[in-house]
This record gives structure tokens, C-alpha cells and sequence, in this order.
């Protein structure tokens, strides 16, 4: 007999462009600047003028895991690994017994420069210049069984690869797994490594900011900027938490999940979708949209996407949309696809934590409305003193998904 | 029941729910259609032959299973298939298919509000289009990379699927490899029990890939003429392509629309070797866990198994690994269990293998007919069970285990049982 169970948050990682690490995430929110530039990743395929995006340019893969078992793995792989080994260490045997944690990582990409290189290897050099090792370690459930590997947890390792929707639908699948009984403590989220091919078809596509500026929900945005990161959180059921004497940082409350029917890769249009993402997530959270203390947007500065989340909101929450607070966290960092979600879900855990909803950087508003021309409570100012308590994370993908989770404070 | 207000919930139901498979699709090197398929398969049809795709003389293998016979206008249109990608036009054509059987083709489908569908596939995604776009850079430098490399993510087949069925529930793209098409079968279950949706359109999909045939013969993983697995004198897998696609709904949502019921998907067990990215774990941690977790949850002893479809890839660790998770977990019983591999015929689709192998298993359970492992001649002291060689057997059957194991370890069982009116 199946019987209802609390998904409850008991740990907490992330390597973000603001900060590698919870701790080094938080401050970073707390000091409140954005850590955009250059892409660097790019070398010789710079565009004139440089595309700007959020890199982990402090990521130093040696520095946090030695010189042993690097060869050959992909960077998201690499991204996974160090951030939990960051953040856990030699402290996630506390977590319990290794066949008993499961992982799954949500990527949009995975290793998808290791394919680029294996394809161009291969087109270039032959056969003979192939790396037999490069081809399982380019594959895109790489990074979730890497991690799998270097920790030796044999629970399960799962890969969502659902677009920019991955991170908080991996963190749904892991809550899942929990409220099945399949297990007990499962490490979720997303990661996500910027590749030069991504990058500039995005770029091509119209998708990037032409001025360089990561700008959500402003009058002034236009266009997003890639970035990369990781942001991983430990579930796991209340009961299981509570017998190993775990702090509880937060709850999952619930999670919901729609798709628009489109068939292109192109900036979402219909706040339908968003809305009935964000719906049922509070309906499997049992609460009213009263009870949301404020919003982590998926907002990254993309003209229409960014509506489109607005009036997804303002369809949610009614007259009440235009005194929420909405933070878009990729004003920090870039829109990191596959990571999003997750990065979003850790930097608000961290807002919940702390009391306070960071800004968005750079938001002055705009359209001449206050609040800006969407009419939503974006602030380009940290609001401390509204003891949030509930925060609902969304994920708008361009394939057309929508994810949405409630987490609340312990 | 209105689309307003779904009966979702986080929390699991208080009774267990059963899980009802009501159409089955197949795009296979041996048939096209569950029809052509079967009978194939219990023909003991061998559908490896020299690749005529691309180029391969520079490689130390060169068959493959490619689909000859498959026309995708038959089951899109033609501006859709101009469109799709290989894979993608696999997939749709496997669901197609198995929405048909179902009796949800064209308005049938509507029985289900679109938010209430949902959508679990595996796919690795089309690395035909992510070739020609290297080729296209090493050709002409930067300036030659198209913007459309954005339309071709790993997640898009699913997404194809579900804007194919106006599926607007969940859509999930579980790329777990040679498994993928379990995980997403055995998600599909979970999204039913977890009151996500009230149908899944599950299973796996991948078109023939140079990228993928380079690399397994670089690994010197592949055969150079048949796929023989369990065989003393195995030689590794062949790489093919195809797709796989089932209809979940709960069972007694499929008797209230007065579906048939093909055979019920008891549960499903996940488990991870955690041991090398490439090679499996020499005694199969990761297939033991999944193999027991699957039939923990179901509630079935080992000894109730009657027939296992076995991963069965024809290279000589998997083979031998996976007889030795069957003794580990079955005792006795291995040897009384009947196991064989459909990819001795179809050849390793990666992530349609495990979809396509639910489909001969569900076949099977209605049938009481098992599909033979041809190629087989020579026993192997290692792997000593009863392979089903080379002749299909009568073999009536009420509950199957079907496994699958990917590299980076990532290993799940799916457990289905003969479904006998309620």
C-alpha cells in the first residue's frame, strides 16, 4: 500500500556564474551584480560585435577534483561532478548509504561540444583518429552517470533532457519517484555547458541581445544571452529526513507540467501554456495563488517570451499579479537552458532562506507604467522584510514545454 | 471530466494502479507494423546487411540494420515528413500505429482531453543533421553554421510526438541510451499513477547513426557479419535503427472506454552500475538492483518469471553479465526460465531497442509464442541458460521481464504480466 508522503529539500548546490557553491550563490544574489561578458568559450568563432553570455569562467576542474578521472569527460559532465563534490564531499555519505541515492540530472545539450568534436574528429582525421573513450563520454546521459560513477551511487541514474524545461522537470521526476516509493533520497536538477555551435545558432536565429544586455521583463530588453551553470537539490521523504536527523531546508509542494503543441523552436506566444503549468502546480501543492509569497521567473530578456510569462502570471493571479513579487534570477547569469530551472529553484531556496527577494538586475521598469510595461512587480531593488515563505519557479521552453513547482521554506 | 480542473496530486494513490497496454506500433529492420514484425520475428529473420547509408570503408565493420521498407507519408503528411528527421518520422509513424490499435486514431483520440495526454519518450535525438552541420563548418568556416541547429535539440522527437496526438500534458525525452526505451515506458506508468495524465504515448526512438556506428566500432564493440548472442563465438552488437511505442492507460479508465487490453505493465525497477562509462559491471550491480527493485515493487517472486527478454547484445561482456544477474537473482529458476534476444534479429535500435522488445514481449503474452535467438551454435560455458536458439517456441506465458542496460550503467527491467478479462 502506497501511501502520501512530503517531498522535503535537504541539501542544496550550485555552480553559478556568481558564485561556485550555495554559499558563494547567496552572496552574490546579496551583492546584486550581474556577471555577464564576453564569451570567452567562443575563441575563434567570436562574432564582431562579441556575443556576451554568463560563463563559469572561476570553474577550475582540477582545482576541485585533483588531476585523476578528468580525461575525457565533457564539461557538464565535469559540472556535475565538481558541484556535487563542492558542496557534499566527503559529507554526502551522510546523505546514506549510496545505493539508496538516486540522481537525475535534467540537460537540454549535455556533452554537445564532445559530439561536435567527435563528428569533426572523424570528418577530418578518419576513422584512426577517433577516440574510442570520447563517444559514450559525448552522450547526453554523460553527465548524470559520471556522477553516478565518481560517487558510486547505484540507486538509479536518470537524464531529462526536455529543453529549458530539463532542470525543473528532473526535480518533478525525482519528486515522483519519492511519492511512488521508488525511493527514498533522490539528487535532482540540471546542468548546462555553453557550446560555440549552440551559441551562435542561437545567436543567428534572432534568439540573443543585440546591445549585450540581459534585461527581463524591461521595457529596454532585447533579446536574451546564454550561460551555464549547475544547481542540483537533495530530496527526499519527510519521514526518511527526519530519521537521520536531516536539517530541512524546504518542501516541495508540488509540480506542474503542460506543452503548447507547437511544432518550431521559437519564443513562446501563448501564456495558455505557462498558465496551466503554474495552475497545476498549485493545485498538487494544495494551495491557492494567495499563498505564493513571490515568483522565480523564467524571465531572460527575450521580447515576447517575457510577455508571454507576464500575462501567463497575470492570467494565474489576477488583479493580485501587479503587487506580486517577481524575480527573473537569469538577470544574473544568462539563460542556461537546461539549468535554469534548477539554478532558479536553488537561488530562490536561498532568497527563502535568507528573507529577502533578490532584484533583477538592471530592471528599471519602462513603458511608462510603474512596475514597467507588463505591469508586473519586477524590482531592480532587493526587497528584505517580506519573510517569504513560498516561492512558485517556472520554466518556459522554446520547444513549447512549461514546468512549474512550488517549494516552501522549513 | 473537465479539463479545468485535472485531479492531479503529488501524492501517491492510496491503492496501487494497475497499468493497461491498449496498442502497440513497431518500425523494426525486420518489419514494419506489428504485423510484418511478428511474423519475422518468429521466423527467426536475420535483418543485418551492408550499410548503405553513408560511406564506410575506412571501418572495421560494415552491416548494419537499416530500414529498407519504411514509407513515412504513410503515416504523416508529406510536409511533415519533408520536415522530420529520420528519427523523428520513425517515432511518429510507431505511435501512429499503436494509437490505432488502441482505437484512438483520428477523432478517437478526443475521448482524452489534450491536457490530459501525455508523452514519454527515449531518444538520443537526429545526429544525421549535427553531421552535416560539421561538415558544413569544416567546409565553409563559421559563416556556413545554420540557425535551424536550434530546431534539431535532443528533446524535439518527443515534442514531435506529442504536437503530432495534440498531446498537451507532460512531454518527457528520457535519453537513457540502450534503455531508454524502458525508462520511458516505466515513466509513463508513473505519470498514469501520479494522476499526470490519463493516457502516455511511451516509447523509444533512433534513426541509423554514423556518429553512433563510428563509435561503437571504434570501442570495437561491433560484429562484421551477424549479431550472435549468448554464442561461445560472439563477436559483438550491430548497430540499427527503428522505433517502439505502446498506449498506456490505467486499467480500469481502458475497460470503462471498453478498450482491449493487450497485456497489463505490472512495475518497473531502475538500478545503476556506477562502475565504468562504457563497460558493464563484472557481475552486474546495476541490473541485479533494477531486476529485484522491479519485482519487489510488483510483488512477484523470481520463480513466477516464465520468460526473460533478455538485453542480449551479442558482445561478450554484456552477455555474459546479464546471464549471471539472471542466476543472481532467479537462482534455480535461471535455468528453467526461458530467455532470448530479439536483437540477434532486429540488431541494437539503442533507444528504440527496449520499446520494440515490449512490443514482442506484450506479443508474446497474447501469442504463447517466444521469439527465437538465431545465430546461435556454439554453447559458451559462461553463459549456460536456455537462450530459445534459433527456433521460436510454443511457451504459454503469464509474466515476462524485459531488461535493458545503457553505458554510463544506467540499467532498468521492465515486468509484464498476460492480462485475463477482470
Amino acid at each position: 500500500m502506497q501511501r502520501a508522503t512530503d517531498v522535503v529539500i535537504t541539501g542544496a548546490a550550485a555552480l553559478t556564474p556568481i558564485g561556485l557553491g550555495f554559499e558563494a550563490l547567496r552572496r552574490g544574489l546579496r551583492q546584486g551584480e550581474p556577471r555577464l561578458a564576453p564569451l570567452a568559450t567562443l575563441g575563434d568563432a567570436t562574432p564582431e560585435p562579441p556575443l556576451w553570455g554568463g560563463e563559469l569562467s572561476a570553474f577550475d576542474a582540477e582545482a576541485m577534483l585533483g588531476a585523476r578521472g578528468l580525461r575525457n569527460k565533457g564539461r557538464a559532465s565535469l559540472f556535475v561532478i565538481a558541484c556535487l563534490q563542492l558542496e557534499f564531499g566527503p559529507q554526502l555519505a551522510a546523505l546514506g548509504p549510496r545505493e539508496e541515492l538516486g540522481l537525475v540530472v535534467g540537460t537540454a545539450f549535455g556533452c554537445y561540444s564532445s559530439q561536435i568534436a567527435f563528428s569533426t574528429t572523424y570528418q577530418r582525421g578518419g576513422f584512426r583518429g577517433v577516440n574510442a573513450l570520447d563517444f559514450p563520454n559525448m552522450m547526453i546521459n554523460a553527465p548524470a552517470s559520471q556522477s553516478n560513477i565518481w560517487f558510486e551511487l547505484t540507486h538509479s541514474s536518470t537524464t531529462v533532457a526536455n529543453d529549458a524545461t530539463s532542470g525543473l522537470d528532473a526535480l518533478l521526476f525525482a519528486a515522483d519517484q519519492i511519492a511512488c516509493g521508488r525511493a527514498s533520497c533522490v539528487i535532482a536538477g540540471g546542468v548546462e555547458a555553453i557550446n560555440v555551435h549552440l551559441a551562435l545558432a542561437l545567436q543567428r536565429g534572432g534568439f540573443c541581445s543585440p546591445s549585450a544586455r540581459l534585461l527581463p521583463f524591461d521595457g529596454r530588453r532585447d533579446g536574451t544571452l546564454p550561460g551555464e551553470g549547475a544547481g542540483l537539490l537533495v530530496l527526499e521523504s519527510r519521514e526518511r529526513a527526519e530519521g537521520r536527523g536531516a536539517r530541512v531546508l524546504g518542501q516541495v509542494l508540488g509540480a506542474g507540467a503542460a506543452f503548447s503543441g507547437q511544432t518550431a523552436f521559437c519564443e513562446p506566444n501563448d501564456p495558455a501554456t505557462a498558465a496551466r503549468a503554474m495552475t497545476q502546480a498549485l493545485h498538487a501543492a494544495a494551495i491557492g495563488p494567495e499563498q505564493v509569497d513571490f515568483v522565480a521567473a523564467a524571465g531572460n530578456g527575450a521580447v515576447v517570451a517575457d510577455r508571454t510569462e507576464a500575462q501567463a502570471i497575470a492570467q494565474v493571479f489576477g488583479a493580485r499579479a501587479a503587487a506580486l513579487p517577481v524575480v527573473a534570477y537569469k538577470s544574473y547569469w544568462g539563460e542556461s537552458y537546461g539549468a535554469s530551472g534548477a539554478m532558479q529553484a536553488v537561488a530562490a531556496l536561498a532568497d527563502l532562506q535568507d528573507g529577502v527577494i533578490s532584484a533583477t538586475c538592471g530592471f528599471e521598469g519602462g513603458g511608462g507604467f510603474e512596475g514597467g510595461e507588463l505591469g508586473l512587480a519586477v524590482s531592480g531593488q532587493a526587497r528584505a522584510g517580506l519573510a517569504p515563505r513560498t516561492v512558485l519557479v517556472n520554466s518556459i521552453s522554446y520547444a513549447g514545454n512549461c514546468s512549474s513547482l512550488v517549494l516552501r521554506r522549513a | 471530466m473537465t479539463t479545468d480542473d485535472p485531479p492531479l496530486r503529488t501524492r501517491a494513490p492510496v491503492a496501487p494502479v494497475r497499468i493497461a497496454i491498449t496498442g502497440l506500433g513497431v518500425c523494426t529492420p525486420i518489419g514494419v507494423g506489428v504485423g510484418p514484425f511478428w511474423e519475422a520475428a518468429l521466423a527467426g529473420v536475420n535483418g543485418m546487411r551492408e550499410i548503405r547509408g553513408f560511406a564506410h570503408a575506412d571501418l572495421r565493420t560494415h552491416v548494419g540494420g537499416e530500414i529498407d521498407d519504411f514509407e513515412p507519408r504513410e503515416f504523416m503528411s508529406a510536409e511533415h515528413a519533408a520536415l522530420a528527421g529520420r528519427g523523428e518520422q520513425l517515432a511518429v509513424a510507431a505511435v501512429r500505429m499503436a494509437v490505432e490499435q488502441a482505437g484512438l486514431a483520428g477523432e478517437g483520440i478526443a475521448h482524452f482531453a489534450p491536457e490530459r495526454r501525455a508523452v514519454s519518450f527515449g531518444s538520443f535525438g537526429e545526429s544525421a543533421r549535427l553531421d552535416d552541420v560539421v561538415a558544413a563548418t569544416l567546409a565553409s568556416g563559421w559563416g556556413a553554421l545554420p540557425h535551424e541547429l536550434v530546431q534539431r535539440l535532443p528533446s524535439r522527437i518527443a515534442y514531435a510526438v506529442a504536437a503530432a496526438f495534440d498531446c498537451r500534458g507532460s512531454i518527457f525525452n528520457l535519453p537513457a541510451l540502450c534503455a531508454a526505451g524502458n525508462y520511458a515506458i516505466g515513466y509513463g506508468a508513473d505519470v498514469l499513477r501520479c494522476g499526470r495524465a490519463d493516457v502516455v504515448l511511451a516509447g523509444g526512438s533512433d534513426a541509423f547513426s554514423r556518429i553512433a556506428f563510428v563509435g561503437f566500432n571504434r570501442l570495437r564493440a561491433t560484429a562484421p557479419d551477424r549479431v550472435r548472442p549468448f554464442d561461445l563465438n560472439r563477436a559483438g552488437m550491430i548497430l540499427a535503427e527503428g522505433s517502439g511505442a505502446l498506449v498506456l492507460e490505467r486499467l480500469e479508465d481502458a475497460q470503462a472506454r471498453g478498450a482491449l487490453v493487450l497485456a497489463e505493465l505490472l512495475d518497473y525497477g531502475l538500478g545503476c552500475d556506477a562502475h565504468n562509462v562504457a563497460i558493464p559491471h563484472p557481475e552486474g550491480r546495476g541490473g541485479v538492483i533494477a531486476l529485484r527493485q522491479a519485482l519487489a515493487r510488483a510483488g512477484v517472486a523470481a520463480e513466477e518469471l516464465d520468460y526473460i527478454s533478455a538485453h542480449g547484445t551479442g558482445t561478450r561482456e554484456n552477455d555474459r553479465v546479464e546471464t549471471r544477474i539472471l542466476k543472481e537473482v532467479l537462482g534455480a529458476h535461471a535455468a528453467r526460465v526461458k530467455i532470448s534476444s530479439l536483437k540477434s534479429m532486429v540488431g541494437h535500435t539503442i533507444s528504440a531497442a527496449s520499446a520494440i522488445e515490449a512490443v514482442a514481449c506484450v506479443q508474446s503474452l497474447r501469442t504463447g509464442w517466444l521469439t527465437p535467438t538465431i545465430n546461435y551454435e556454439t554453447p559458451d560455458p559462461d553463459c549456460d541458460l536456455d537462450y530459445v536458439p534459433n527456433v521460436a517456441q510454443a511457451h504459454p506465458t503469464e509474466l515476462i521481464a524485459s531488461n535493458a542496460y545503457a553505458f554510463g550503467g544506467n540499467c532498468a527491467t521492465l515486468l509484464l504480466r498476460r492480462f485475463v478479462g477482470a
